[in-house]
């Protein structure tokens, strides 16, 4: 070889080492859509993206039609207008409504899928929405009542005027299936974002994790802290989401099955970390239901991870998420 | 026969490592340009890119909108943007207030309208996804 091909190779290798400090980030593929009334996003990285982001929104749609209440053609519309005879499910929705009764038992109904009565008789985020009269809440309050609800196999019934609602856990329930369906399609990288549900699937990028924001209660186009993880749901409830105000006083759309009244704590928000984002979901409600107190003791009990924002503007972070959790915001304090 | 001859460099050969060192510096500050911040406001209807501009400072208008229930309004202020009325059922969208950093959103689920907040950044704080 003559002395001055070996410099130009030189030379050449040198310019791609030079340049090489910018790499190219991998294929991204975005979709934007909206099911089980909420706007989704899904991000996913790497050759098989576009294929496996359409074969998620294909999923997310299967389930919606299987477990909305709205739809006279799913499995819970027809179980709730059964008048407590049995009704054959799918597989899916008996997995679901399993889940959910399960969920129900851990929370000692804290979190229950038949609160479904109750959030219809106060309305919230419709034009009806309005607090009702205590004789309404007392005669609806009874059908609230996970322990009725009777599933063997794919085999369900309800009381008659009971309702079951899956709303509450459906999209962490989606965001699971959806990790899932991402993996089998080679996706390593991915942010599925299902409404208040975030799964961050692998890591931003080697040994850099994904920087999740939470939502500032006072100001929820914005986020307050951010918890920098990886291969995890972050799950989030709070009073700003849907809300009824009535002379100063907010009433917000998670309720207290044992008292028929928006949930009344000290809390503005739960968020949830946890890589199940099925329980993550029910958790959160479950969790805001109880107040900071109760929900920090049952959090360490059941080796759960949360961040509280509490109405005192103070946050409250569990002991496996104080690395991973960063205060961005000076209008709250951070409670060592 | 074994060839002894040493390699050695010429002035030809230093000259093209000079410009091929040049070529690279050029581009590695074109990528760094690239990579500066550029922020873009877009307005979603039903899935649908209905308006996009720059966020940088710019740009002042309202813009209303017939959304899938009812009409929507939306206030765009330089470097922000925001829903300032809607008649749907819920209000949520016009309580989400402003939104100005790449990654955030505000969505009117009733009218199917999303504000989406684009581009690049080199903000060390920007977050990937906000859990709303």
């Amino acid at each position: 070889m003559k002395k001055q091909q070996i410099s130009i190779l030189t030379a050449v290798a040198l310019c791609f080492l030079l340049t090489g400090c910018s790499t190219q980030e991998e294929q991204a593929y975005t979709q934007d859509f909206y099911a089980m009334d909420t706007a989704m996003r899904i991000t996913a990285y790497g050759d098989n993206a576009a294929d496996a982001v359409t074969e998620c929104v294909s999923y997310i749609n299967m389930l919606e039609a299987d477990i909305s209440r709205t739809r006279e053609s799913s499995d819970i519309f027809a179980l709730n207008h059964a008048e407590g005879n049995q009704t054959e499910l799918s597989e899916q929705t008996a997995d679901i409504l399993q889940e959910a009764l399960d969920l129900a038992a851990k929370t000692e109904g804290r979190f229950d899928p038949t609160i479904a009565p109750l959030s219809d008789l106060w309305g919230i985020g419709t034009e009806q929405a309005a607090v009702p009269a205590q004789e309404q809440i007392d005669k609806v309050l009874p059908l609230v009542d996970y322990t009725k609800v009777s599933l063997e196999g794919t085999t369900a019934s309800i009381p008659a005027e009971a309702e079951i609602d899956l709303g509450g856990i459906g999209k962490g329930y989606a965001a699971d299936h959806v990790i899932e369906i991402l993996k089998e399609n080679g996706v390593e990288q991915a942010i599925v974002a299902l409404g208040g549900n975030v799964y961050v699937l692998g890591e931003k990028d080697r040994d850099t994790p994904w920087k999740v924001g939470i939502t500032d209660p006072d100001n929820p186009g914005d986020s307050f802290a951010t918890l920098s993880v990886s291969d995890t749901a972050v799950v989030t409830s709070g009073d700003y989401e849907r809300y009824l105000e009535v002379d100063g006083k907010r009433y917000c759309h998670i309720f207290d099955p044992e008292t028929g009244y928006s949930a009344e704590t000290d809390l503005r928000s739960v968020t949830v970390v946890s890589p199940d984002s099925t329980s993550a979901d029910a958790y959160t409600t479950a969790l805001f239901v109880m107040g900071l107190e109760d929900a920090m003791e049952y959090c360490e009990q059941n080796r759960i991870e949360a961040v509280f924002v509490c109405k005192d503007h103070t946050v409250h972070v569990t002991d496996g998420l104080k690395s991973s959790f960063e205060l961005q915001s000076t209008e709250y304090t951070y409670a060592e | 026969m074994r060839n002894n001859t040493k390699l050695r460099l010429r002035w030809g050969d230093f000259l093209i490592f000079l410009a091929i060192i040049a070529a690279a510096c050029g581009i590695w500050i074109h990528l760094a340009m690239l990579q500066t911040d550029q922020t873009y406001g877009e307005i979603w209807l039903d899935g649908e890119l209905y308006q996009q501009f720059r966020l940088d400072g710019s740009v002042h208008k309202t813009v209303q909108l017939e959304g899938k229930a009812t009409e929507v309004t939306i206030e765009v202020d330089g470097t922000q943007m925001r829903f300032t009325d809607s008649q749907c059922t819920d209000h949520t969208c016009e309580q989400t207030g402003w939104i100005s950093r790449v990654g955030q959103t505000a969505v009117c689920l009733p009218n199917r309208v999303m504000l989406k907040i684009t581009g690049s950044t080199t903000d060390a704080d920007a977050v990937d996804v906000i859990v709303q």
